[in-house]
């Protein structure tokens, strides 16, 4: 298994999981610009954008952990203009799934909900 | 005042601010308007944490506007009726009345201790508005009559009683006891100094600012705590500016009569003396309104110090101005100042010998200026004991207790009598109303006439006699000043006190 397929795998368990939690799955691998959003899902009333992370069991950081200040100012931009382009005008967020590939070739999914709350940037709007 | 407010203090008033939500779709933002410092837009973290405890979850971007926009706000005692605010926007409670609501909200949503909250229950008073505190500000909302105000211990509390689940029981008022003022220092347990003893009275009575020089380790320290003990207490009236300059300044709360008595060292700088910063706080002078300011060293305050006390002594109050607005705070002080004879202390003294050049005491008394002296109504000279006068037993003469009833009576009379020209004491009255109104025996008029000739006083000086003239009748319960009194009162001049060693040449 290469690095493309372990992504693609985890974006597969993470969209699965996501519809077994009921959250409707809207779209996958959208491009937006020069940025890709994983997942577009909606949680209830609210718009979610999930950013899945993959990494096998073992490797020198654990999935959720590669998600940086840098990555999330990214992640924001794509998801404004992604937001603005479909005219959304309700609440909308962003999430992290970690997915992890344990050694005995299980999938464990794991959602890090509003990450750009308490964040300055995600404050000031 | 509409809607849900929250408070901001201009020197010791409180100024309604309201706080203005309003949540529309998008990512979860929170946004202050409404020049907040820093505390104020931290609160966002501990409202949102509070809030999130009572089930409330904020979602979409909250703008939350203080009103009047152009007025700085600061502190934390934002933190209620912010969360108020949104927990109404976001449709939870429904509050139809208007309010005022002050605290710090923990993370829990318990309400913690804030500066202000006597301001703000005085607004409350006279804008006929319920005010809701933190529990820790019970005993200070408590003193002020005739406001609704409740003690709340956490956020829920709140709701709850907004939305008629559950009733808070109003704060009800309680006057300060009229207990016992009684100081660490007893004027009975100071040996000697008679005649510092019979200044501080007069000082006392006549609410006279005073200067005590004397060698070191004569006992002026001793003498100015000692003064706490025989003022009067406070009434209702100048107890409400106490606390109101106590809780601006965030002060813990103290429900007692006793008169507020500061000591400042020499090294304070004007800030600390005055009053500003960049938080704008009351300084000492205004913490010591109504009381007595201890200036010990008092040649030794940096001069800016020195001149700015020039205005609270005159006007009763300090504006303090600065780039981000000016503002007054009351300080109507009774200055006690203790200060050594000249540098190395021993100027006059019969045992050691003086050490400094003429030059040195030249230098050390330029340091006050004639314009804070003539301020200074009494001087005293303390001198060191003898070591016979040390080691004998009793001979304290009076007990605190016995000075104070005195002193109390002799304000009661220069209250009836000065009532009708809007005056407390003897020291308020400006020289014109106090040459117009003193009473004099036949004999005092020669005998000041020829006092001032031989001592060649100015009219100032000669309105400085009168006035103490005046409280030492009144300590003895007579309204007309005799010769006898205005013998004392010279006395207490500068010139008499030091003979040639005068702070002036």
């Amino acid at each position: 298994m290469n690095h493309l397929e372990l992504g693609t795998g985890g974006e597969n368990m993470a969209a699965s999981y996501l519809e077994r939690m009921g959250w409707r799955i809207l779209g996958r691998n959208v491009r937006i610009g020069r940025g890709e959003l994983d997942i577009i899902a909606a949680d209830g009333c609210e718009l979610v954008i999930v950013e899945v992370r993959t990494r096998k069991i073992g490797e020198i950081s654990p999935s959720e952990t590669t998600v940086g200040p840098k990555k999330i100012k990214n992640l924001l931009k794509t998801a404004r203009r992604y937001v603005d382009s479909i005219a959304y005008g309700g609440n909308w967020r962003i999430d992290v799934a970690a997915v992890t590939v344990t050694s005995r070739g299980e999938w464990r999914v794991e959602i890090f909900g509003d990450v750009t709350q308490g964040m300055e940037g995600g404050y000031m709007g | 005042m509409k809607g849900i407010c929250g408070i901001a203090l201009k020197g010791t008033q409180a100024l309604a601010i309201e706080v203005e939500v309003e949540i529309t779709g998008g990512l979860f933002s929170i946004t202050v308007v409404g020049l907040p410092d820093t505390a104020v837009k931290e609160a966002r973290e501990r409202v949102r944490a509070a809030l999130r405890g009572l089930g409330i979850t904020l979602r979409g971007r909250i703008a939350i506007n203080l009103a009047p926009a152009d007025f700085p706000k600061e502190g934390a005692l934002l933190d209620l009726p912010m969360a108020i605010g949104l927990a109404r926007a976001s449709g939870r409670i429904e509050l139809e009345k208007n309010a005022v609501f002050m605290g710090e909200l923990a993370l829990d949503g318990r309400l913690r201790w804030v500066r202000g909250a006597v301001p703000a229950a005085v607004l409350a008073r006279d804008t006929k508005t319920p005010l809701f505190v933190p529990r820790d500000n019970e005993g200070e909302v408590a003193l002020v009559d005739g406001v609704e105000a409740y003690a709340v211990d956490s956020l829920l509390d709140v709701i709850l009683h907004l939305r008629g689940e559950k009733t808070l029981p109003r704060i009800e008022h309680k006057l300060a006891a009229d207990e016992d003022i009684s100081a660490e220092t007893d004027l009975e347990d100071i040996k000697g100094q008679f005649a510092a003893k019979r200044a501080i009275e007069i000082a006392a009575a006549g609410h006279h600012n005073l200067l005590m020089t004397g060698s070191p380790g004569s006992g002026k320290t001793l003498l100015a705590r000692a003064m706490k003990g025989i003022l009067p207490p406070l009434s209702d009236e100048e107890m409400m500016e106490v606390l109101l300059v106590r809780s601006t300044a965030g002060m813990p709360f103290e429900a007692s009569r006793a008169r507020p008595f500061r000591s400042a060292h020499h090294t304070a700088s004007s800030v600390a003396i005055c009053g500003g910063g960049a938080n704008m706080r009351p300084g000492e002078v205004s913490l010591a309104n109504r009381g007595v300011l201890f200036l010990d060293e008092f040649p030794e305050f940096s001069r800016d110090v020195l001149e700015a006390l020039r205005e609270p002594l005159e006007d009763g109050s300090i504006t303090v101005s600065r780039a981000a607005g000016s503002v007054t705070y009351p300080a109507r002080v009774l200055l006690v100042t203790a200060c050594n004879p000249c540098p190395c202390g021993y100027s006059g003294d019969p045992a050691e010998r003086c050490r400094c050049s003429q030059g040195d005491l030249d230098r050390y008394r330029r340091k006050l200026s004639g314009p804070i002296l003539d301020r200074i109504d009494l001087h005293v000279s303390v001198p060191r004991l003898s070591p016979e006068e040390l080691i004998s037993l009793g001979g304290g003469g009076e007990n605190s207790a016995a000075v104070r009833a005195r002193v109390q009576s002799a304000r009661e009379i220069q209250r009836k009598r000065w009532k009708e020209l809007g005056f407390h004491c003897n020291a308020e009255l400006p020289e014109r109303a106090l040459r117009r109104n003193v009473k004099l025996e036949d004999d005092v008029r020669p005998f000041l006439a020829d006092a001032m000739k031989s001592a060649r006083m100015s009219g100032r000086g000669f309105s400085r006699i009168l006035r103490v003239a005046q409280t030492i009748a009144d300590l003895e319960g007579t309204d007309k000043i005799s010769v006898r009194h205005a013998a004392e009162s010279m006395s207490y001049r500068e010139e008499a006190a030091f003979g040639n060693y005068g702070w002036r040449k």
